[in-house]
């Protein structure tokens, strides 16, 4: 199931809602976590035991290492996190890069391996992320062992954040597991936060979507330079707003039920660096890497040579994580080598150029959105090109024009989207915060973004057959 | 303030957000949809082997989609915001000028082996059949005679160069070529606004083109036109719905007098004495009203006695085009080869076709793959 569904929208979210409150509060966690199954197992019925027992089993590897280490047995508790990590691991890759260690075995030994054509477990990538959080910050004594099964259950399964992140790390919500205040104020916030989400998800990615599927799916060999880039700029929106809106949206329905989930995006597309770029994107992602892979593996602290070794492993695998496609790792490792050059010396210089690190920091963050694009990499060179213009047919073509003007509301829309407009300004973010008109005219504005938001998703639906049916 | 307005926002999230479900609760199921021309969804049947196998969960989302309450109006609440925000087309429809919609067709689309196949087809076809005389009108698009009309810049496929391959291979038949003709009088109404089909005045030219190969003459003069309804919205209304839309009439020429005819639809299962349905103009698609829609078969006998026998192989337009021919023979033949799956040629045989009509519109003739069928 996906928010931005009818289905979610008017017959999930309202059970939920109505069990939720009309239950006591001690129950309340059992009721998230029976409906966040039925969240999950409704597009994949049988996924739903890999997941319980991904859950069962780091239940159980919690509680022992906390055992373990109270007896001051470090070595078997130090066992048990390795089991951990290998059985998550294991589950992870059988499940979603099977199909990719057979393609590349077959292609490097020649081998005719079948694929074993296994659907992706929803939310797998997430999940097992969380999980593994817990074994460690309990062999870590950053948090003890949660012994109650439904609160670690809740916090496995939890649905707001179940399939697209943020990925919620177990200490920052092991208070709210046990006890939530849920206010009047946090409930309208989350509305507000869920509302906004659904409408970056409709309006603004899925219609910059459909200008990308018109731009990417012509053929790629007589793009012209100009539609090349209105198509990578138009992709590069849908991907934020798609991504972002989902992380609202979580964050909004975790208000409605009384969590308090970080935040996942800082407007990313402000950025002045490659470095600030990946501080204010998927900041969840980059915060699990960094606590789990980069600083166990030593960080900073142990030489640069050491150091450099550590980024690029760190971005080999946040690139693998987005997918299981070659593209993907390349696109980390571009990443990997822009924050080395950036650390190296780059940061420095783009500091004393305002406009120029702006220019800089897009332009190369949609490139690596074409790289994120393709599956194959011969459509990237080929795309690449035609953004460069280097492929004879041209920088301006009309139909250029046509695309722009009919997206120009769309684009334009992304892009005020895009940039905190009242950041900076704190004087007239607060004016008037709590006036009635000012109060009116926002409550107005989110209604209005509803409606249309549900327009846009039944209208979706609609599907003429011009043919004569028999 | 702050107390009111978040209360105020929380009533009216949940009062949608309940009042959808109620809603369903409430209304009664749609059966079948005019404006998408489909049945819709029903409820999916609660059982364990649904629910395992993951059929329960599609047919509930589906069943959701189809029923939402007051769908049409969330459908058109979207075509017109994009249009307010400037989009261009709706659907795989062009907003173009003076209300008319305008069928996208990117040159992307167009699939020159096809063509090439159905060419060849009709080739052999007429090769097979040098007894008869094999005429072919291939009606242009609205996308080609009303090209200034398209939004500025907008893609669209320049159907010239479907022309120029069929008047290279094109061998062994009368091509009656109604571009010129057509672009002569491209102001004039030639197709319905809402709807991708020409209108009975666009059907008439190509009648006196037809007339013009034939050695004789067609009179505008000689016909009355009688508007048999003002409320007609056609598919390419379907596809936008929105305010945007405006409604057709539908014409008939009627010329004076008409002596008696008979019309039966797949070798005799239904008749009639007219090529006019007016029940069809109560229905949604009224341009059905033109021989009762797409049948495989129709055989019209008329009073006259010259022995011509015309066989049509056709798509929907011709459905305009033939009562303009009731005067011309003694027997016209319809098939559409779409919905007939016999032989042409023991047909022709059969009911003493001394003549043949090819009648498509340009993109169907492009794109179908069931002309094929002739050639063999």
């Amino acid at each position: 199931m996906v928010f931005s569904s009818t289905l979610f929208i008017f017959f999930f979210l309202p059970t939920v809602l109505l069990v939720y409150f009309a239950v006591p509060g001690r129950l309340r966690n059992f009721v998230l976590l029976f409906f966040s199954l039925i969240f999950y197992s409704w597009g994949e019925p049988v996924y739903i035991l890999i997941m319980l027992f991904s859950t069962m089993f780091d239940y159980v590897n919690g509680l022992l290492i906390g055992r373990f280490q109270s007896r001051r047995r470090h070595g078997a508790a130090k066992a048990v996190l390795l089991s951990s990590v290998i059985v998550n691991l294991g589950i992870l890759g059988f499940f979603k890069y099977n199909n990719f260690l057979i393609e590349n075995i077959n292609a490097v030994a020649g081998s005719g391996l079948p694929l074993l054509e296994i659907a992706l477990p929803i939310g797998i990538s997430f999940y097992t992320f969380q999980t593994m959080s817990y074994t460690f910050d309990v062999y870590r004594k950053e948090v003890s062992a949660q012994k109650n099964i439904i609160r670690f259950a809740t916090y496995v399964t939890m649905f707001p954040q179940l399939v697209a992140g943020p990925i919620v790390q177990y200490k920052d919500i092991e208070p709210q597991l046990a006890l939530r205040n849920i206010t009047i104020n946090g409930f309208t916030y989350g509305i507000k936060r869920f509302v906004a989400g659904l409408s970056k998800k409709v309006l603004l990615a899925n219609q910059a979507g459909v200008l990308w599927e018109q731009i990417s799916r012509s053929s790629l060999e007589s793009l012209t330079a100009s539609e090349a880039w209105l198509g990578a700029v138009a992709f590069s929106f849908q991907i934020y707003f798609d991504f972002s809106g989902y992380s609202d949206m979580a964050v909004g329905l975790g208000e409605m039920f009384g969590f308090h989930f970080k935040e996942n995006f800082n407007y990313p597309y402000c950025a002045k660096s490659i470095t600030e770029f990946w501080r204010r994107w998927h900041i969840s992602l980059g915060a699990w890497f960094r606590e789990y892979v980069y600083i166990p593996l030593g960080g900073n602290r142990k030489g640069t040579g050491r150091q450099l070794l550590n980024i690029f492993i760190v971005w080999c695998l946040t690139g693998f994580w987005h997918g299981a496609s070659w593209n993907f790792v390349i696109w980390g490792l571009y990443f990997g080598v822009l924050l080395i050059i950036e650390k190296a010396f780059l940061l420095k210089w783009l500091s004393g150029h305002k406009y120029f690190s702006h220019l800089y920091t897009i332009v190369l963050v949609i490139i690596s959105w074409v790289i994120f694009a393709f599956d194959d990499s011969s459509n990237v060179c080929l795309y690449l090109k035609a953004m460069l213009g280097v492929h004879g047919s041209g920088l301006f073509s009309s139909s250029a024009g046509y695309y722009l003007c009919s997206n120009a509301a769309v684009l334009t829309a992304c892009t005020i989207g895009s940039i905190h407009i009242f950041k900076g300004n704190r004087r007239l973010e607060q004016a008037g915060a709590f006036r009635p008109a000012v109060c009116i005219v926002k409550l107005a504005a989110y209604a209005v973004m509803f409606l249309l938001s549900v327009g846009f998703l039944v209208g979706d639906t609609y599907n003429p057959f011009l043919y004569f049916r028999f | 303030m702050k107390k009111i307005g978040q209360i105020t926002a929380i009533v009216l999230f949940l009062a949608m957000l309940y009042g959808i479900p109620v809603s369903f609760l409430i209304q009664k199921d749609i059966a079948f949809s005019e404006n998408e021309n489909r049945y819709l969804a029903d409820k999916p049947l609660l059982s364990l082997e649904n629910m395992l196998s993951g059929k329960f969960m599609e047919g509930t989302e589906r069943y959701i989609d189809d029923q939402f309450p007051q769908r049409d109006f969330w459908v058109s609440l979207k075509s017109d915001f994009l249009r307010l925000t400037g989009r261009k087309e709706i659907n795989g429809v062009y907003l173009a000028g003076d209300g008319y919609l305008i069928e996208k067709w990117l040159e992307s689309e167009f699939d020159e082996k096809r063509l090439t196949e159905n060419i060849e087809a009709l080739n052999r076809f007429a090769q097979r059949h040098p007894e008869q005389t094999i005429a072919v009108m291939l009606v242009p698009t609205a996308g080609m005679i009303l090209k200034e009309k398209l939004p500025e810049n907008a893609p669209m496929f320049h159907q010239q160069l479907a022309y120029d391959l069929v008047n290279r291979k094109l061998g062994g038949v009368s091509y009656i070529d109604l571009n010129p003709l057509f672009a002569a009088h491209s102001t004039e109404a030639l197709y319905y606004r809402a709807d991708h089909h020409w209108t009975t005045y666009g059907a008439f030219l190509a009648y006196s083109a037809w007339c013009a190969a034939n050695g004789c003459s067609a009179d505008l003069d000689s016909f009355e036109s009688e508007t048999v309804t003002d409320e007609f919205q056609g598919s390419l209304y379907s596809k936008v719905l929105g305010s945007y839309c405006v409604v057709d009439k539908i014409e008939l020429y009627r010329q004076g007098e008409e002596d008696a005819y008979d019309v039966a639809y797949n070798f005799g299962k239904m008749r009639s004495h007219t090529v006019y349905a007016s029940e069809r103009l109560l229905q949604k698609d009224k341009y059905q009203v033109f021989l009762n829609g797409n049948h495989p078969e129709v055989t019209i006998r008329t009073s006259q006695t010259n022995g011509r026998h015309l066989l049509i192989i056709k798509d929907s337009f011709a459905n305009a085009f033939v009562p303009f021919l009731l005067k011309d023979y003694e027997t016209i033949h319809l098939i559409d080869l779409r919905y007939y799956n016999g032989s042409i040629d023991d047909y022709m045989l059969e009911n003493d076709i001394n003549e043949c009509l090819i009648l498509y519109n340009i993109k169907n003739f492009c794109e179908d793959k069931n002309i094929l069928d002739i050639a063999s």
